[in-house]
């Protein structure tokens, strides 16, 4: 189980500022991203790749990035501040 | 000649509060003879952004990532230019039109490498660091949409000069 950190209009939509994802590590953001969208199939559009970015451990990571089970995880949406 | 280190010369601040220009120049230039340039941004709510009748701005960000992630972009423009002292400050929560959103300062020892570095920062505080802003109207709150230009902007930075 992994928790997921989520922020601003993700946070939102979902009424969710986290979710413990039951799947099974090591993996992948891309595996993450995967079983976020079948959890949350009625917003699936939050997750898709065009749009939710994800961080690990405070850094913006890429799809192949491996997670385990200490690591902070976090879906949000591409960042506008400025 | 004195030597900086990154610790002392970078100040990142992410506060709620308003912040003043002239006390961050003076962070900037104060005992620094070795200094020639100071270049600084200011961002502020504008009052139409996506949709006309903003009456203010709500700022969020991720706690634990932001200082974190603006540490790193002024340490990748240390690397890049020979700059002397930075002041990075976002506010976060409500604000009002007109007010002051950002700031960046840098100080260097001719004008060319603060200007770059500056413009730098930003250009990557808007395209990594994690704020969100939501829009308050009078009819209702949207968050904001990220924009082409923006990526495009520290996309430029990335291609061999």
């Amino acid at each position: 189980m992994i928790r997921i950190y989520f922020f601003a209009k993700i946070k939102e939509e979902l009424s969710l500022d986290y979710f413990d994802l039951d799947i099974k590590t090591p993996c992948t953001v891309f595996e993450i991203r995967k079983s976020l969208i079948s959890e949350f199939n009625t917003h699936k559009k939050l997750f898709s790749i065009d749009y939710a970015r994800c961080a690990v451990n405070q850094e913006l990571t890429d799809e192949n990035k491996s997670i385990d089970l200490n690591d902070e995880v976090a879906f949000f949406p591409p960042v506008t501040g400025g | 000649m004195r030597k900086y280190t990154n610790i002392e010369n970078v100040k990142i601040s992410i506060q709620e509060n308003d912040f003043s220009i002239e006390k961050e120049h003076y962070f900037l230039t104060n005992h620094a003879p070795e200094t020639g340039a100071v270049v600084t941004f200011t961002g502020r709510v504008r009052e139409f952004s996506e949709q006309p009748d903003i009456t203010g701005l709500f700022l969020e960000h991720y706690p634990s990532m932001t200082e974190k992630s603006l540490k790193r972009i002024t340490q990748q423009a240390q690397q890049r230019w020979d700059i002397q002292r930075i002041s990075v400050i976002h506010r976060i929560g409500s604000l009002a039109v007109e007010d002051q959103i950002v700031f960046v300062g840098v100080s260097s020892a001719h004008r060319e490498a603060a200007f770059e570095a500056a413009r730098y920062i930003m250009d990557y505080l808007k395209t990594e660091a994690p704020f969100w802003k939501k829009e308050i109207t009078r009819s209702g709150e949207h968050w904001v949409e990220a924009r082409e230009k923006d990526q495009a902007a520290r996309a430029h930075w990335s291609n061999p000069d």
